[in-house]
Order: C-alpha cells, then sequence, then structure tokens
C-alpha cells in the first residue's frame, strides 16, 4: 500500500511537471462570448455534421414524398372495357353469353 | 451587506461580497443585479479552478489542438447551467463532470484524429532523466482509451480522490481502482527501468 502511494506520488509529480496555463486571450474571449450571450464558436466537424443531416433529412422527405404521393393525388374513374352477361341454358347444356364493348352503345336510341 | 460563500473543494471556500438589499424596492433591477452577482460568482468560483481544468481537457486529449475549443464549451457551458449548480456541492467536482462530458462529446463527434503536440517537443525544457519519464508517463497514457485516460488524469493530475471520480464520471469505484492499479503496474516497471 506504501509502495502504491509512493509510486502515486512519483506519477502525479511527473505527470503535473507538464502543465500549460490557459493561453491569452482565450479567458477574455470566454467572458465576452457568456456576456454578450453569443452562440458557441462552431467547430470546423460540427459544420460538417450540420451538412451531412441534410442527406437523411432530404431522403426522409423524398421517401415520404415518394409513399404518401398516391394517397393525395386525385383517382381516376376506372374505365369499363367490357360488360360480359352470361345464361346458361342447362337442361339443353347451352351457354349464352353477351359481350358489351365501348362502342357498342347499350342505351343508343335511334 | 450580503455575504455568499462556496464550496471549492480542495481549494477552500470562495465567499462573496456583495450588497444585494439596496434594490429590494424595485424588482426589475433585483433581476438584473442578481444576474450579476450570479455572474460575478461564477467568476470569482472559476478562477482557482481554471488552470487544473485547462489541464486535465488538454491531456485528456493528448495535447490535441482542440483543447481550446473543448475548454471554452466547458466554462460557456458551466456558466449557461450555473444557475442548475447547488451550493452544498462541490464546485470543483461540478465543472469537471461537465468537462468529462465536453470530452466524451468531442471523442464521439470527432470525425479525424485533430492535430496534437508532440510530447518529446513539451519536454524539450526538461533534463534528460526527468524528460524521459515524462515522456513515458505521457505515452502510455496516449495509449488509453478516452475513458481511462481520464480516471488517470483526474487522479493523478487533478488530484481527485476515487469517490470523487466515481462521482464526475460516473465508472464504478471498482472500475477506476482497477484501471489505477493497471496504470500503476505498467508505469511501475517502466519507471523502475529509468530510475535503474
Amino acid at each position: 500500500m506504501d509502495e502504491d502511494k509512493i509510486l502515486d506520488k512519483e506519477i502525479s509529480r511527473l505527470v503535473r511537471s507538464l502543465e500549460k496555463g490557459v493561453p491569452p486571450g482565450l479567458d477574455e474571449q470566454i467572458a465576452l462570448e457568456a456576456s454578450t450571450g453569443k452562440p458557441h464558436r462552431r467547430r470546423f466537424f460540427r459544420k460538417w455534421q450540420l451538412a451531412l443531416a441534410v442527406v437523411p433529412g432530404g431522403a426522409a422527405l423524398f421517401l415520404a414524398f415518394f409513399f404518401l404521393w398516391p394517397a393525395f393525388r386525385k383517382q381516376e374513374e376506372p374505365q369499363i372495357a367490357e360488360i360480359r352477361t352470361q345464361f346458361e341454358l342447362v337442361d339443353k347444356n347451352i351457354t349464352i353469353i353477351f359481350f358489351q364493348k365501348p362502342d357498342f352503345k347499350l342505351f343508343e336510341e335511334d | 451587506m450580503k455575504t455568499e460563500s462556496y464550496d471549492l473543494g480542495k481549494s477552500g471556500f470562495f465567499i462573496f461580497l456583495g450588497e444585494k438589499e439596496q434594490s429590494r424596492h424595485r424588482p426589475e433591477m433585483k433581476v438584473r443585479e442578481e444576474a450579476g452577482v450570479s455572474q460575478a460568482i461564477f467568476w470569482g468560483l472559476i478562477e482557482p479552478v481554471k488552470f487544473r481544468l485547462y489541464n486535465f481537457v488538454l491531456k485528456s486529449l493528448n495535447f490535441s489542438t482542440d483543447a481550446d475549443d473543448v475548454y471554452q464549451e466547458t466554462v460557456l457551458h458551466a456558466f449557461q447551467y450555473f444557475a442548475s449548480f447547488r451550493k452544498d456541492k462541490d464546485f470543483r467536482a461540478w465543472i469537471f463532470s461537465i468537462a468529462h462530458n465536453e470530452i466524451k462529446s468531442h471523442f464521439r463527434k470527432s470525425l479525424k484524429q485533430t492535430a496534437t503536440h508532440s510530447i518529446d517537443a513539451l519536454t524539450a525544457s526538461q533534463d534528460d532523466s526527468t524528460g524521459a519519464l515524462v515522456r513515458e508517463v505521457f505515452r502510455f497514457a496516449a495509449q488509453l482509451r478516452p475513458k481511462e485516460r481520464e480516471v488517470f488524469f483526474l487522479y493523478y493530475e487533478s488530484g481527485f480522490s476515487i469517490p470523487e471520480i466515481e462521482e464526475i464520471t460516473g465508472l464504478k469505484e471498482g472500475y477506476i481502482k482497477l484501471l489505477l492499479s493497471q496504470a500503476r503496474n505498467r508505469l511501475k516497471e517502466a519507471l523502475g527501468v529509468h530510475h535503474g
């Protein structure tokens, strides 16, 4: 235990033998920013992070638009291509099928 | 005359002597004056700890050129949240825990390795035997993971006790003891070699 204390003292002495004071002007700059309430100085990588955040944000917007667009789009009325009417005469084993095409006017009067 | 005292931990007590009584009859002036008083108390409290705080940040970041920014963010955040600081708490431990968060945040957000000052250049002014030992200690610290390096410097640079380090970093006491024990074992050998 005593050996540990001696070693701790020695390590502490060596660690503290290399010290730097707060750079001149830094304290004044901090005090100025604190008093004016200006936003903190942004570091370079933070700007990059902000720029990179635009990419997933844009992607999310694109996907939201892509998936929600059909829901908001005005739906076209379905076109009837063909009307099929089928009769079966079971006892005579006959099937009659009427096809009505778009060019066939069902209620057309002469 | 109103007197306020704040616990500075091992640095002692900071006592603020200010006159707050005179503006009792003007509420808006009282608010402004109290904000001013709070600011004065903050700058008074930080003055005796800033040297150790700066060196802790600097060494925890391996003498990175970003240390000034992290130190600045630490002080500004402490200033911003000073209202939440409880008077009965140790100011030194409080501000170091903010520094700890800033360092953690720095390592989390840092995309690239930033420039660092060379240990060899920093120890150039020291005599050969001490310089070699110091280089040995800092080379060892540089190999540690950021969290471990913080514990190492909180103990050996800032002089915090293990329970205080536990409070600052949120790490378990057993883990802190293990880290310090490992550091001792590694350095015992290295320093022993240099001592001859």
